[in-house]
């Protein structure tokens, strides 16, 4: 928890890159000086450490040549004046002359005085023990002739440690050990003795030359390189002759004292230094001069021990480690602080100049986010270095500028998509104006119901169904555009139009997909067709006459489940000139025609599985079986099926269903009336008695009576025009049939085919002068009668009217 | 059917009476011949005792009219009955014609 409020903390911190590659090459500095660093004062060290080793041990064996020196010229003294004394000595009045000539070979005046010691009784006439000495007087340097020996000092001869006695075992020169001077001046002293000789070659006399043993602590002091090195002289039964503490002199015991303390590296150092070898040891050491050796006191300590070997004394020096090391320690702290400044300067100028070279980077980076905010305008800092923050800023201009560009472009071609958008929107808008919207379509009639829907897959789509009604016959198509989308609409489009264009003035649906075929193939520069099924159902007859160009068979879903005869001609718009075949059905009652696209059949679930005629022909089944053949009924089934079998899937092509009732019931006819005329106007008379015959039975009134006279006077007067060749007698058949519902005119002769239906309507809007003087007639029996149905039967031409009562 | 022809106030007035069909037609044509020039004089169809008329009539009063305005003449209906109102109507020669 602390850690990371801490992170946080240094997170802004240590997201500048000035202060990121401060640290950075801080640290790197910082790890090279310091290795650098450890690296030399590990250097000095050794040098400091070899050079203090070299300086003791030249120290030490300065001192030690000339203690030897020293020791050297009182045994040279000794020697000479032994060599003189050998028969100058047998002689009692020379005796003094011999120590006098020892004192004066003492090149050094070390000797403190000269004694002779005569054997047992050697002169009878001084007692037993005779021994003349000549003393320098330490006050005056005079010497004194003396006599020590006599019955009452016979200290030189009894004690087990003289020289007397190691002379005589030895017969040659002897140092004894260091003592006390406790006679005369109570000194440190050492005694060098020789023997001397008589005739017969057995010792008569020792010479002895007492030496003072002060000079060897000014040799040794003097000697020493360092103030706080300690010099020390041991003689050979370990009692110093020459110590820091003055008091320690010939008092101390150091084997013993070592032993005592249990000081086992002192004991062993020592042991080692009496034995006669030279080295260096290192030992805690207490270097106060305080008797108390307290173990707090210690420190590490270099001792460096040489031997003197006539004397076979020991002279070390001791130097305290710590201090051998003060200056490279010194020198590891300055450099310690020295690492310590350099790396803070280094740190500030180098994050000042870091800053400075980022500066113009931070000036680029808010005008890139003000940028990014939208505003292209914004001016880029000028950057006067020619380097590659110049480049980034370079780069970053023609960025602003590709993207004000891009961005205007986006603008332009979002407002075209859009504009695309909502033209799309309109197109789906016409295309859907194009189709039959209401259902039921014709509420008003009892022969027929029918229920379509068109479901595109994209905004727009290449399906069609279309209906109309026209002179008592449903035109019907369906049909499916090669290709979805925009082309296929326009396609869609065209063959709506062509469609209802062509069926305007024909009634054969062969012959309307002829003609439609002929107008497509000839402008179909894309090669785009359309699957198409034509079907036109004669509303009054139930009769079915249809065509089909390439599209699925309907179903014929009445009492039972048919599948509908279809021709395979090839779709429209492929091949001009291609003749399509008509086919003829009659539909029964109640039966429904089913009609629908590849859209149903290859409807497609996520597994790409497809819906298939079978599940199609399943549906149909149920629907017989549970008397769902009522085309809303029917369709919502179908629908509710597809719906369910494609899930979730994205609908992958347009669909359409048109499904259409025959309901056609028979009623009691209650007038049915018929007249023949022969196709001469002036029977236009007699067809009037008769019309007005009819509507007088059915009880219409002035108005209507006169409408009916008209409508059918105008239709008879064509067919005498146009059903026979001019001058050719022929006879035309007036039926009238009535209803509760309908009064039926029909029209037969037996002429030429003609059908009146086709002929284009006048255009009532046209003014006098452009308004053709023809074509009012079948007009005004359009206007006039709620239908007009032309139909070819038998060889004869059947022209039907109908009102509605 | 029975078309007569007057001159009344400079106009030329046609008097119709009964039902003008396919069959009258032809007569009627006929009877109207005097209409042809009609240069100075503007022309009044009288159609209070018509009875009926079918297209082949109105063809006919398509022709007057044509010829009528081809001479800079003006053609008025007068008295027109419901009946033959509404079939004028049906075609769009009430927005041909002028009526009284």
């Amino acid at each position: 928890m602390r850690n990371s409020i801490f992170m946080r903390m240094l997170k802004p911190f240590f997201s500048s890159v000035a202060t990121r590659t401060t640290l950075l090459v801080l640290m790197l500095i910082a790890a090279i000086m310091v290795v650098a660093g450890l690296w030399q004062v590990q250097k000095v060290r050794t040098i400091v450490t070899d050079e203090a080793h070299s300086q003791v041990r030249r120290s030490m064996e300065a001192a030690i040549n000339v203690i030897s020196g020293h020791v050297s010229n009182v045994e040279t003294a000794v020697n000479t004046a032994a060599a003189y004394a050998q028969t100058e000595a047998r002689h009692e009045v020379r005796s003094y002359e011999v120590l006098h000539r020892l004192m004066d070979a003492d090149a050094d005046s070390v000797i403190s005085a000269a004694t002779l010691l005569y054997r047992d009784s050697y002169f009878p006439q001084h007692g037993r023990y005779y021994a003349p000495t000549l003393v320098r007087n330490p006050e005056n340097g005079r010497l004194e002739e003396n006599e020590i020996g006599g019955p009452d000092n016979d200290f030189c001869y009894l004690e087990t440690d003289s020289n007397w006695v190691y002379t005589n075992q030895l017969d040659c020169g002897y140092w004894c050990l260091p003592y006390a001077d406790s006679i005369s001046t109570k000194r440190a002293m050492v005694t060098y003795s020789v023997p001397l000789h008589d005739e017969h070659d057995s010792i008569y006399a020792v010479l002895c030359a007492d030496v003072a043993l002060n000079w060897v602590k000014a040799i040794v002091e003097s000697a020493k390189p360092y103030d706080y090195c300690q010099a020390m002289v041991l003689s050979r039964d370990s009692m110093y002759i020459s110590c820091p503490d003055p008091q320690w002199e010939q008092t101390i015991n150091v084997i013993k004292h070592a032993q005592q303390f249990g000081d086992t590296s002192y004991l062993n150092l020592t042991r080692r230094m009496l034995s006669g070898m030279d080295g260096t040891d290192t030992l805690m050491k207490d270097f106060s001069l305080a008797t108390s050796t307290g173990q707090e006191k210690k420190q590490r300590a270099i001792v460096y021990y040489a031997f003197v070997p006539r004397v076979q004394w020991s002279v070390s020096f001791a130097i305290p480690e710590a201090k051998v090391m003060d200056s490279p320690n010194r020198l590891r702290a300055f450099m310690l602080m020295l690492l310590v400044v350099l790396l803070a300067t280094i740190a500030l100028v180098l994050h000042l100049v870091i800053r400075a070279q980022m500066w113009p980077l931070k000036k680029l980076a808010e005008s890139t986010r003000q940028i990014a905010e939208g505003h292209f305008d914004v001016q880029l800092p000028s950057i006067k270095t020619h380097d590659e923050i110049r480049h980034l800023r370079d780069s970053f201009m023609e960025m602003q500028k590709s993207l004000a560009r891009y961005i205007d472009d986006l603008q332009a071609t979002t407002t075209s998509k859009a504009s695309i958008e909502s033209e799309l929107k309109v197109a789906n808008g016409i295309q859907m104006s194009m189709l039959p919207k209401i259902f039921p379509p014709y509420p008003e009639r009892d022969d027929i119901e029918i229920c379509g829907q068109l479901t595109p897959a994209k905004a727009v789509g290449g399906d069609l169904f279309d209906f109309y009604i026209r002179d008592e016959k449903l035109f019907f198509c369906i049909g499916d555009v090669s290709g979805k989308g925009v082309p296929a609409s326009l396609v869609m489009a065209v063959t709506r139009s062509l469609f209802r264009t062509v069926s305007a003035h024909e009634s054969a649906p062969d012959r309307i997909i002829t003609n439609m075929n002929e107008s497509m193939s000839d402008m179909n520069d894309t090669n785009m067709f359309v699957t198409l099924f034509i079907g036109v159902l004669d509303l009054p007859t139930g009769r079915l006459r249809y065509s089909n160009a390439g599209h699925d068979a309907p179903l014929l879903v009445g009492t039972s489940l048919q599948q509908l005869h279809v021709d395979s001609n090839i779709p429209v718009g492929v091949l001009p000139g291609w003749k399509y075949t008509p086919q003829e059905t009659t539909l029964s009652p109640h039966t429904t025609i089913f009609l629908y696209t590849d859209g149903l059949t290859e409807a497609e679930d996520s597994q790409h599985g497809q819906f298939g005629e079978e599940r199609v022909k399943q549906v149909a089944t149920q629907a017989v079986e549970h008397q769902r053949q009522a085309p809303d009924l029917f369709v919502a089934d179908m629908t509710a099926a597809v719906h369910h079998f494609v899930g979730e899937a994205e609908q992958s092509d347009d669909l359409t269903l048109l499904a259409i009732q025959y309901t056609k019931e028979h009623l009691v006819e209650r007038i049915e009336r018929s007249i023949t005329l022969a196709n001469d106007v002036q029977e236009v008379p007699r067809l009037a008695d008769f019309v007005d015959e009819v509507c007088e039975a059915l009880g219409f009134d002035m108005s209507v009576t006169m409408q009916m006279n008209l409508a059918i006077e105008e239709a008879v007067v064509n067919v005498m025009n146009y059903a026979y060749p001019a001058g050719h007698k022929g006879n035309v058949r007036i039926e009238a049939h009535a209803n509760d519902v309908r009064l039926k005119f029909t029209i037969i002769d037996s002429g030429t085919p003609f059908d009146p239906t086709a002929k284009e309507e006048v255009d009532t809007t046209l003014s006098a002068e452009e308004r053709p003087i023809g074509g009012l007639g079948i007009h005004l029996v359009r206007q006039l009668m709620d239908s007009i149905n032309y139909e070819r039967i038998d060889g004869k031409n059947v022209l039907t009217l109908r009102k509605k009562l | 059917m029975k078309t007569t022809i007057q001159e009344q106030d400079g106009n030329l007035v046609a008097y119709f009476e009964g039902r003008l069909d396919t069959a009258a037609a032809p007569q009627c044509e006929i009877d109207l011949k005097p209409l042809g020039n009609c240069t100075g004089k503007n022309i009044v169809l009288d159609c209070t005792k018509l009875e009926y008329i079918s297209s082949s009539g109105l063809r006919l009063f398509l022709g007057v009219l044509k010829n009528a305005k081809s001479q800079k003449s003006h053609v008025y209906i007068t008295g027109m009955n419901d009946t033959i109102r509404s079939v004028f109507a049906l075609t769009g020669f009430t927005s041909l014609f002028e009526f009284k």
